[in-house]
């Protein structure tokens, strides 16, 4: 029977089914929830019971439901920033490549000059300062991780950019539009999918982390937001089925990500592709 | 001598249009005392017309002037025309094996037209016989033999003897070597030499090396002149596509390259084009090439020394609108450098050193060289995809870059050493050959996959949908190879420039896409500058031969001239290794 390649790993096998399991609950956690993650009307403090599973938090909300809406933000959150930064690490990195000359300097001194600067501090100053909302923050984070991005598709803009394919093209009169939208971008395809996958990864992360110091959106729910106020309450012993759920959760869409991710790396380099496209 | 003023000759013919054939059109040229002139030209050009019009024996309508001693034969009475024939002017036919009489002997044959116009009595034409026979290399005791019991090359020399017999001022000899073999051919030539010492000699051949000794030339194609000029300046450097291709076809011992035809086939007399009769095989025409003929004009030649000469001293015209062979690629005095930056320090490398050539129309060209001389370097700059540091090249007379981008590599095109390299692997066969026609723009799908098709067949490839959607992985190295090339014709170039285009296939493979791009070549008429590190291989293709190193462009000739003489040091090495490395092969054969 045939069997998808990705499936022949096991390593992808189960980060893809973590992945795709979490994206169920996000997805669907309106039709699964019982109980309105923001409806504070329930006895707070309560432990786990048949009808509250993982009990109430300080205010009286069900926590299985915060922890599904809060799964729903992290992916939403993840996705969005990974996407926003890939986008602009391929428009910088590809753009500066193929023009060369003066607009590659810029380009590529801007990158330097990101790359310098501790994206984790400012970004902690920003929004303590600014006290964002979700989708600032989420503009914030991408406009702070696109640069190593860039980098990578500069040099392999670079390095496609002399391949035989891409001076035929230009002696057909091809012009860097053609072969952006044409070779560039297709070829760069694999190294943007496994990048996306990382990038979410480290986005997800950074959520959590940012959300557990308490910079992040109070008015959403957030597996990091879950875990901080989890915190708070932690010497009343309500940490079992308060704080380690969404840290579980957490863990696994991580594994998934990380899973899947080094699949891609592994198997997408283009060396590796080219090496098995049968060259005579 | 002879004059020739706007001959033309026609014949009426019911099953054409006109009601006339053509067969020569507006011929003129001159023979002084004592000179010979050679015409050349394909068969069915006309040639031997022109010499039975001359004879006064070709039928036909004929009108314009042929002043012979200052009488314009036309004008004579068949009696009158009769006295000059033989007398004063004979022809020494072809030598097809019917035209001696099998019945009669030598002897017979020769005396004939001695005693026919009564200048000697029979005894004397018998000696005169035996005198002519002498005259012509024979034994007299051939006198009393058959034609039957001659050899051919005998026969000619008969031929010749008769037509000596009475004495003329004016010998016209059709296709004297013809199918001789070298040795008797050399006899024929080296009698012909001794005639023309004390007659006027017009000899009809469309063998060059027959009429190589003669000092004049006239190039006939469809009975029409198209160059005209003293036969060594023409054979060496032929200013005329026609008279250049003709050559081409011919095999000197010299000759490196394969041997090809003139593509296309000689237009048939009842259908001549409107314009210049050459414009249907032409590789450089133009919108007026098939307008109107050409005239035979004084045309500029290149001296020896450089120098450029008009119509003046030299005896030198030519038929075409474009003055002669176009150079289709100029390139002057460029220059290009490379920064090779090793630690802290920076050192400039010249890739191109001052590197001036031309290419004309219709040529293949080999640059030959080392890894790392420039050759590339070169190839990328005349694509435009590098700017030289200076210098200029001119593409058809324009300044490359200020040509548009779009037509000028419709023009101009390039195949690569590496086809996996050059072509993406993400594309199948027909996205990689139409891709130069979605750049170029402007075509609807369906004739886009009719153009991929016809060019996929005229290149020996599959053109079946299971073929189109194959990837460059599913292809052998030749196949792909084959891909490139369709991909780079598939816009009509007018120039190919091939980079080590067989540098990855096995030596049988490459055969074959050589063969391949020299009938691309010769049939769509593009000129090809083909890049190689093998002079071994550059020999069998191209006409000329560059020689660079490191950035310098050291020789440049016709190519059995660079490899039969190679003038710098550079040249000698690379022939003499490669020469070195060939008898090392043949020693280990045979071994």
């Amino acid at each position: 029977m045939y069997k998808p390649l990705i499936l022949r790993s096991r390593g992808a096998t189960i980060g893809l089914t973590l992945i795709v399991l979490i994206f169920l609950i996000a997805a669907f956690a309106p039709f699964i929830c019982w109980f309105d993650p923001w409806d504070y009307s329930s006895t707070p403090l309560q432990r786990p019971s048949s009808v509250h599973p993982l009990g109430t938090n300080a205010i009286g909300q069900d926590i299985l439901s915060e922890l599904m809406y809060g799964a729903r933000t992290s992916l939403t959150f993840g996705l969005s920033v990974s996407a926003i930064s890939l986008l602009l690490s391929v428009l910088i990195g590809v753009y500066a490549g193929i023009s060369g000359g003066i607009i590659e300097s810029i380009l590529m001194r801007i990158t330097d000059v990101a790359i310098a600067i501790p994206s984790i501090v400012v970004i902690i100053l920003v929004a303590a300062y600014l006290q964002p909302n979700l989708f600032q923050l989420i503009l914030i984070l991408s406009l702070l991780s696109w640069q190593y991005g860039a980098r990578t598709f500069y040099a392999q803009t670079l390095s496609l950019k002399q391949r035989g394919y891409i001076s035929a093209a230009r002696n057909f009169g091809a012009g860097n539009g053609y072969l952006t939208v044409k070779h560039l971008i297709p070829d760069l395809y694999p190294i943007m999918l496994a990048g996306f996958i990382i990038r979410a990864r480290y986005a997800i992360f950074m959520e959590a982390g940012l959300a557990i110091i308490g910079i992040f959106d109070p008015t959403t729910k957030s597996l990091g937001l879950l875990m901080h106020h989890a915190m708070e309450f932690a010497y009343m012993g309500t940490w079992l089925w308060w704080l380690l759920p969404p840290g579980i959760l957490l863990a696994l869409t991580i594994l998934g990500f990380s899973l899947v991710g080094y699949y891609f790396e592994e198997t997408i380099d283009l060396r590796h592709r080219s090496m098995s496209s049968g060259r005579f | 001598m002879l004059e020739i003023n706007d001959l033309t000759l026609q014949y009426t013919a019911d099953f054409v249009e006109s009601g006339i054939i053509r067969v020569l059109d507006g011929i003129s040229f001159y023979l002084k005392k004592g000179e010979s002139i050679g015409i050349i030209g394909e068969s069915g050009s006309g040639k031997t017309s022109l010499g039975m019009a001359v004879m006064g024996l070709s039928g036909g309508e004929v009108s314009g002037e042929i002043r012979f001693g200052g009488v314009n034969l036309l004008d004579l009475t068949d009696e009158e025309m009769r006295v000059v024939r033989w007398n004063r002017i004979s022809m020494v036919m072809q030598n097809t094996g019917n035209v001696l009489n099998p019945a009669y002997t030598v002897e017979e044959q020769i005396t004939e037209p001695i005693t026919k116009h009564g200048l000697d009595s029979k005894i004397g034409a018998q000696e005169r016989a035996s005198l002519l026979l002498r005259e012509v290399g024979l034994d007299s005791d051939k006198l009393n033999a058959y034609p039957v019991e001659l050899s051919g090359g005998e026969r000619q020399q008969v031929l010749i003897a008769m037509a000596l017999a009475n004495d003329p001022e004016l010998i016209i000899m059709d296709e004297p070597t013809a199918s001789l073999d070298v040795l008797t051919r050399r006899r024929i030539l080296g009698l012909l030499d001794r005639i023309k010492e004390e007659r006027s000699l017009l000899v009809i051949s469309h063998d060059a090396s027959t009429v190589a000794s003669l000092e004049n030339l006239i190039v006939l194609y469809s009975g029409r002149v198209m160059e005209a000029g003293k036969t060594d300046l023409l054979l060496k450097d032929p200013r005329h596509p026609y008279t250049r291709d003709l050559l081409r076809a011919h095999p000197f011992m010299d000759t490196t390259k394969d041997l090809q035809g003139i593509r296309g086939k000689m237009p048939t007399l009842y259908d001549l084009p409107t314009g210049c009769r050459f414009s249907t095989r032409c590789t450089q025409k133009i919108a007026i090439c098939e307008e109107r003929p050409p005239e035979l004009t004084g045309c500029r030649v290149r001296g020896e020394d450089g120098s450029q000469d008009g119509d003046g001293g030299t005896y030198r015209r030519i038929a075409c609108h474009r003055g002669g062979i176009h150079t289709l690629l100029q390139v002057n005095s460029l220059n290009k450098e490379y920064q090779n930056r090793s630690r802290n320090r920076s050192r400039t490398v010249a890739a191109l050193n001052d590197i001036s050539f031309e290419l004309q129309v219709g040529e293949i060209v080999a640059l030959v060289g080392a890894t790392g001389c420039g050759k590339s370097t070169l190839a990328k700059v005349v694509t435009r995809i590098f700017k030289p540091d200076s210098g200029e090249i001119f593409y058809d007379g324009e300044e490359i870059h200020a040509i548009d981008a779009k037509r000028f590599h419709k023009d101009v095109q390039m195949i690569f050493q590496d086809p996996l390299d050059a072509v993406n692997t993400r594309f199948h066969v027909l996205k990689i050959v139409r891709e130069p026609l979605e750049i170029q723009g402007k075509i609807e799908k369906q004739e886009m996959i009719r153009k991929v098709k016809h060019t996929l067949d005229e290149i020996n490839l599959p053109s079946d949908d299971i073929f189109l959607k194959k990837y460059p992985h599913q292809l052998s190295g030749g196949e792909l190879q084959r891909v490139t090339i369709a991909r780079a014709l598939i816009t009509d170039p007018k120039l190919l420039i091939a980079d080590e285009p067989t540098a990855y296939l096995d030596p049988s493979v490459q055969a074959k896409i050589l063969k391949l791009l020299m009938r691309m070549q010769n049939t769509r008429g593009m000129t090809m500058l083909f890049i190689t590190h093998d002079i071994a291989l550059a020999r069998k293709v191209s006409d000329r031969i560059f020689v660079m190193r490191e950035g310098d462009l050291v020789e440049q000739g016709v190519s059995s001239d660079v490899i039969y003489s190679p003038k710098h040091v550079y040249t000698k090495e690379l022939v003499y290794g490669a020469e070195g490395a060939a008898g090392y092969i043949y020693k280990s054969i045979r071994s």
